[in-house]
């Protein structure tokens, strides 16, 4: 995982970068209600790429999760890609990412949500989490766009 | 209580989601820089109480962009300007009347004036040529009788 505290410490960016992410998913919505999967280029957002994963709603089969970025190897769910949403470990960054994704399906627009918790490895983190939903023929949403970051909370 | 933050934009006449944050600073910050583009007539961001207990939900508008309201003022504005340019276009347009008006009666009247000159001088001619018709002729009966 990578933790937002380098970032917190020289900028707030931990809490910005949903909305970095919510700027570049409306740039690519070329005036759509939501953008196709196929115009989500990793390469055209580096910085943040790696707190992605993507979500293949599958046509009403079970969600299984794609891309899941680099930032989540620490807790070991990249291994989870084509895997469906509930193979995810509870109390894990991305299982708190993910959890609200029937949500966006049901209200079609970018919901950010993040919080407090426990993470299985014994670190409390507070994480800021967003889905944004990407449609082919603007009628049915296809996939899910999910970002995460976190940092740690210090206990005393 | 759960609290959830909607942003919500102006378009075609309705207020649509745009997006929904849990965290208000997030929303506010996210409704102001939307709030500066041209993309939407304006933004605002609804908070909405969920009472878990009542199971009832509570909604206020928590921010507003000032970019309706201003478009708004500017039509006014704009009205006004109209208006007033109507006012003296129909102010200038009546002037225009009211001297067209004036020159015609004075035109009639210098006709009218002329005309009576015009008449008193072939009134007067035609007096003096009788008269001197009238002399002529006494003169030439006197003439013949002597």
């Amino acid at each position: 995982m990578v933790s937002a505290d380098a970032d917190d410490t020289t900028h707030p960016a931990e809490r910005r970068m949903v909305l970095r992410l919510l700027r570049h998913w409306r740039d690519i919505s070329n005036g759509r209600e939501m953008p196709a999967v196929g115009a989500l280029k990793g390469d055209a957002i580096p910085d943040m790429w790696p707190c992605c994963y993507v979500l293949d709603l599958g046509g009403g089969k079970a969600p299984c999760l794609e891309n899941v970025g680099t930032s989540f190897a620490e807790e070991q769910t990249t291994a989870l890609n084509g895997h469906p949403v509930s193979e995810i470990p509870a109390d894990t960054l991305l299982a708190h990412a993910t959890h609200y994704w029937r949500k966006v399906v049901e209200k079609r627009v970018p919901i950010s949500i993040g919080g407090e918790f426990h993470h299985r490895d014994g670190r409390v983190i507070l994480y800021r989490s967003i889905i944004l939903p990407l449609s082919t023929d603007e009628r049915q949403i296809d996939h899910l766009l999910g970002a995460a970051n976190y940092r740690l909370v210090v206990t005393g | 209580m759960i609290v959830a933050f909607e942003l919500q934009t102006y378009q075609g006449g309705l207020w649509k989601i745009d997006s929904m944050f849990d965290d208000r600073q997030l929303a506010l910050m996210e409704a102001q820089r939307l709030g500066k583009t041209d993309r939407y007539s304006a933004v605002r961001v609804v908070e909405e109480n969920y009472n878990q207990e009542t199971q009832s939900t509570t909604t206020k508008i928590i921010y507003r962009t000032s970019r309706l309201q201003a478009e708004n003022e500017t039509a006014i504005e704009r009205k006004k300007v109209v208006n007033e340019q109507v006012r003296a276009e129909g102010t200038a347009i009546k002037k225009q009347a009211i001297t067209r008006q004036y020159n015609e009666r004075k035109r009639d009247e210098v006709k009218k004036t002329t005309n009576w000159l015009i008449g008193m001088v072939l009134k007067g001619g035609g007096i003096l040529l009788f008269g001197l018709g009238a002399l002529y002729a006494v003169h030439l009966l006197a003439e013949y009788l002597r």
